[in-house]
C-alpha cells in the first residue's frame, strides 16, 4: 500500500457481453501524477477510465481510491470526475451548468458563487458564462466540462480523448488548461491518440491492447 | 347505412347519454393514465438506471405482465376491491374508483416497459455525467425523466389509448352502471349484444377519432424529440 | 445532442393540456346534467342491485327505477350479470339486493345465510324459438319434455346459454326431465347472454330457449319464431333477495329493504304489470304477502 496512491488497481477484469472488455493486472496512480492511456481504438482505454470512476460494473478484481474500494466510496464522487470524449452539458447556460454541479456537491450559495467565478476566471470561460451550453464549440465544451468538474471540487480528473475533434485554437486552449491543472497539483488520467499531447502532459504512459493494459514505463503494470 | 346515419345524428344532435358516456370514458381514462404514469415512469426509469442482479428478470416480468389479458387484471383487482376483499372498505367496486384502479393496474406495466425501452435510446453519457458529478439516485431519476420527456409523453399517450379502448376491466369493475360507470366501450359491448348498433357505431367513431388523435400527438412527440 | 429544450415539444404539450382541460370541462357539464333529481336524501342513497340481463335488457328496470327513485330517494346502481354471477356478488357482499330467477339456487343462497329476506316478485315464461320452418317439428308438442326430446332426436342445432344463468338452469332441468344428456355437435354451449344466443341461433338457423321478454325486445332483429310455449314448468319466477347486512358493514341494508318492500308493494306490483313490450305484458306480478 502506497500512502501517495490515488488509484490502485489489482487483478481487474471486466466482461461485457461475455468478452473481456478491459483487464489490468496492476496499476497505481500517485497523487499529482499525470498518466496517459495509449492504444488503438477498442483497446479498453475508455472502459478502463469509466471503471475507475465507478461508471461500469460489476467487475472482478479490485479498484481502490484513496485506499478504499471504489464501491460506495464517498471520496471518489467528491474528488474525481470522468469527462467524456464529447462531454455532455445540460440544457441552459454555461453558468447553469456550473451552478448545477456545485448544487450537487451541496455548496452554500455564497461559496458556490465564489467557486463559480473563480473557475470561470481561472479557465478563461468568464466570457462564455451566459452562452447557451448547446451552442459552444468542441473546445469550449471541453473546457466548460472540465471547469464544471474542478469548480465542484474535483482534483482527480479522468479524461477521455480531451483534445479530439476540435480546431487548433480549441486544441491549444484545452492543452494549456490541462497543463495548468497539472502544475497546480491535480491528478490526471487521460486517454489520447495524439502523441504530442502525451509527450507534453504525461509523466507516464500505459499501453493498451486487446482490452489489456500491457506496459508502462513506470513499471507498475505487468 | 341507416344505422350509420343514425349514429352520426346521435353525435351531431348532441344526444345527452351518448355525450355523457364519452365524457365519462375520457375522465376515467385520464385519471387511470395519471395513476399509471405516477408509478410507471419512475419504475421504468429505475429499471433503466439501476445496476442490480436480477435486472433482466425484472424487465422480463414487466413485459410479461403487460401481456396479461384485461379480464385477468380485472379478476385480480376484483378480488382486492370486493367488499369481502382486503380493500373492500374503500367502496371502489362498481364505482368510478374501481374502473380507474383497474385500468391503472392495466396500463402501469405498459408505461414502465415503454419508459424503460424508450430511455435506453437516450444518450447513455447523460446518466454517466450525472453520476460522475455526484448526483444521488433521486436526482438522477428526476433528471433522466426530464431528459426523457418525449419518451414519457409517448408512454403516457399509449397508456391513454390502451385504457380508453379496453372493455374487460371497465365491465368487471365498473359494472356498466348507467349514469355512473358506463363508458364508451361497455356501452358498445352492451348495445352490440342487444343488436342495437347505432349508438355502438357512433361511439366507435369517437374511439377511432381518439385513437387517431393519440397517434398524432405521439407522432408529434417523436418528431420534436429528434 | 438532445439536451436543449425544443419549442415544438412545448407546443405539443400545450395542445395536450388544452385537450385535457376541454375534456374535463365536458365531463363537468355531463356530470351536472346527470345528477339525480334532488330528494330528501336517505343516509346512503345508492343501492346496488345485482340482477340478470333479462330484467335490464328487456327495459323493465329502466321503466321501474325512475318511479322507485321518485318514491324513495334511492338511486339504484344496476349491475346486470347472469343469475349465478348475481348470487356470487351477493355472497361476496358486492351487491345490496338481488333480483334473480333460479329458485333452487336462491333457496341454497338463503339456506347458506347469505340473504336476509327473499320474496316472490313476478314471473315471465320461457319459450323455445327456432327457424320459422320448424325443421325439428316442435310445434304441437304436448309438453316441454316432449319438445326437448324431439329437438335432440332431430339433430337440429341448439344454442345453450352455458353460463349458469337462470335460463341455463331451466334448460338443463328440462333436458333432465326428458331423460336426455345433451351433447354432440348439434349442442352449442355459447357461454353468452341471451341476446347473443338468439343472434347465434339465428346465424345457425337453430333453436334456443329464451325468456319471452328478451325475445320480444329483439323481435325486429330476428326471424326466429316461437315454436313451443305454455308448459307451466317453463314459467320463470323472479325473486328479490336482500343480502344479509351482517356480511359486511358497507352493505346498504336500508336501501335494499326499501327496494324489496317497494317492488312487492301494490305500487311496485302494479307498475310491473303495466310494463308492456309490443303491446304484451312481459312480467306477471305474483307477490303474496
Amino acid at each position: 500500500m502506497d500512502a501517495e496512491a490515488v488509484f490502485e488497481v489489482a487483478g481487474l477484469s471486466f466482461r461485457y457481453e461475455r468478452r473481456v472488455a478491459a483487464s489490468c493486472a496492476s496499476l497505481r496512480v500517485r497523487n499529482g501524477e499525470s498518466v496517459a492511456f495509449v492504444g488503438p481504438n477498442g483497446s479498453g482505454k475508455t472502459t478502463m477510465l469509466k471503471l475507475m470512476n465507478g461508471l461500469l460494473g460489476p467487475f472482478d478484481g479490485s479498484i481502490s481510491f484513496m485506499g478504499r474500494p471504489i464501491a460506495k466510496n464517498p471520496e471518489l464522487r467528491r474528488r474525481s470526475v470522468y469527462v467524456h470524449q464529447h462531454p455532455v452539458l445540460f440544457a441552459g447556460t454555461v453558468r447553469d451548468n456550473l451552478a448545477y454541479a456545485l448544487r450537487l456537491k451541496r455548496f452554500g450559495a455564497a461559496e458556490a458563487e465564489a467557486r463559480l467565478e473563480d473557475a470561470a476566471e481561472r479557465f478563461g470561460i468568464a466570457c462564455l458564462l451566459d452562452r447557451e451550453a448547446g451552442r459552444l464549440s468542441g473546445g469550449e465544451t471541453q473546457r466548460v466540462a472540465v471547469a464544471r468538474a474542478v469548480a465542484a471540487g474535483a482534483d482527480v480528473l479522468l479524461l477521455d480523448e480531451p483534445t479530439s475533434s476540435m480546431d487548433s485554437e480549441g486544441d491549444a486552449a484545452v492543452r494549456s488548461m490541462l497543463a495548468g491543472l497539472r502544475r497546480s497539483g491535480s491528478t490526471l488520467v487521460f486517454s489520447a491518440h495524439d502523441e504530442s499531447l502525451v509527450r507534453e502532459l504525461a509523466d507516464r504512459v500505459v499501453r493498451f491492447d486487446m482490452g489489456r493494459a500491457i506496459a508502462g514505463p513506470g513499471g507498475e503494470t505487468e | 347505412m341507416e344505422s350509420l346515419l343514425e349514429a352520426v345524428s346521435l353525435l351531431v344532435g348532441g344526444d345527452r347519454e351518448t355525450w355523457w358516456t364519452i365524457a365519462t370514458s375520457v375522465r376515467f381514462s385520464l385519471w387511470s393514465t395519471v395513476f399509471a404514469v405516477i408509478p410507471g415512469v419512475p419504475l421504468g426509469a429505475a429499471l433503466f438506471l439501476g445496476r442490480f442482479k436480477g435486472k433482466r428478470a425484472a424487465v422480463a416480468l414487466v413485459n410479461a405482465v403487460m401481456a396479461v389479458p384485461t379480464v385477468v387484471v380485472g379478476l385480480f383487482v376484483y378480488s382486492f376491491i370486493s367488499r369481502s376483499g382486503p380493500l373492500g372498505s374503500l367502496g371502489l367496486l362498481y364505482a368510478p374508483g374501481g374502473v380507474v384502479l383497474g385500468q391503472a393496474a392495466l396500463a402501469f406495466p405498459l408505461v414502465a416497459a415503454m419508459s424503460y425501452t424508450g430511455l435506453q435510446k437516450l444518450d447513455p453519457r447523460y446518466g454517466e455525467t450525472l453520476l460522475t458529478l455526484g448526483a444521488g439516485p433521486w436526482r438522477r431519476l428526476a433528471a433522466i425523466i426530464r431528459e426523457g420527456r418525449y419518451v414519457i409523453t409517448q408512454a403516457t399517450l399509449a397508456a391513454f389509448g390502451r385504457v380508453a379502448g379496453e372493455v374487460g376491466v371497465s365491465m368487471m369493475l365498473g359494472g356498466n352502471i348507467r349514469w355512473y360507470t358506463r363508458t364508451m366501450t361497455t356501452t358498445i359491448a352492451l348495445d352490440a349484444s342487444k343488436g342495437e348498433f347505432e349508438r355502438a357505431l357512433s361511439l366507435g367513431f369517437v374511439l377511432l377519432a381518439l385513437a387517431l388523435l393519440v397517434n398524432f400527438l405521439s407522432h408529434l412527440a417523436v418528431r420534436d424529440g429528434r | 445532442m438532445r439536451l436543449i429544450a425544443k419549442r415544438g415539444a412545448l407546443r405539443a404539450a400545450a395542445v395536450c393540456a388544452a385537450l385535457l382541460a376541454a375534456s374535463a370541462q365536458a365531463f363537468a357539464m355531463g356530470g351536472k346534467e346527470a345528477a339525480p333529481a334532488a330528494r330528501p336524501a336517505p343516509a346512503n342513497p345508492r343501492v346496488r342491485l345485482a340482477t340478470t340481463t333479462s330484467t335490464e335488457n328487456s327495459g323493465l328496470l329502466s321503466y321501474l327505477l325512475p318511479f322507485f327513485t321518485e318514491d324513495t330517494g334511492y338511486t339504484v346502481d344496476v349491475v346486470a350479470v347472469g343469475t349465478g354471477a348475481a348470487l356470487k356478488l351477493g355472497e361476496n357482499a358486492d351487491a345490496d339486493v338481488l333480483l334473480v330467477h333460479a329458485r333452487a339456487l336462491e333457496d341454497a343462497f338463503m339456506a347458506a345465510g347469505h340473504g336476509a329476506e327473499r320474496r316472490d316478485v313476478m314471473y315471465n315464461d320461457f319459450i323455445v324459438i327456432g327457424p320459422a320452418g320448424d325443421p325439428a317439428g316442435l310445434e304441437g308438442s304436448p309438453d316441454a319434455k316432449a319438445a326437448f326430446a324431439r329437438l335432440a332426436a332431430s339433430g337440429a342445432s341448439f344454442v345453450s346459454r352455458g353460463d349458469k344463468s337462470g335460463t341455463h338452469v331451466k334448460e338443463l332441468d328440462t333436458w333432465k326431465a326428458a331423460g336426455i344428456a345433451p351433447s354432440g355437435s348439434w349442442y352449442k354451449e355459447a357461454g353468452q347472454g341471451m341476446e347473443q344466443c338468439i343472434i347465434m341461433a339465428e346465424g345457425l338457423q337453430g333453436y334456443t330457449l329464451s325468456d319471452r321478454a328478451t325475445y320480444v325486445a329483439l323481435k325486429d332483429k330476428t326471424s326466429l319464431a316461437i315454436l313451443f310455449d305454455g308448459d307451466p314448468v317453463l314459467f320463470n319466477p323472479y325473486g328479490v333477495i336482500t343480502v344479509a347486512p351482517s356480511k359486511n358493514p358497507a352493505i346498504n341494508a336500508d336501501g335494499a329493504k326499501a327496494f324489496l318492500d317497494w317492488l312487492t308493494s301494490e305500487r311496485g306490483q302494479g307498475l310491473i304489470a303495466s310494463f308492456k313490450l309490443e303491446g304484451q305484458t312481459m312480467f306477471f306480478p305474483n307477490y303474496k304477502p
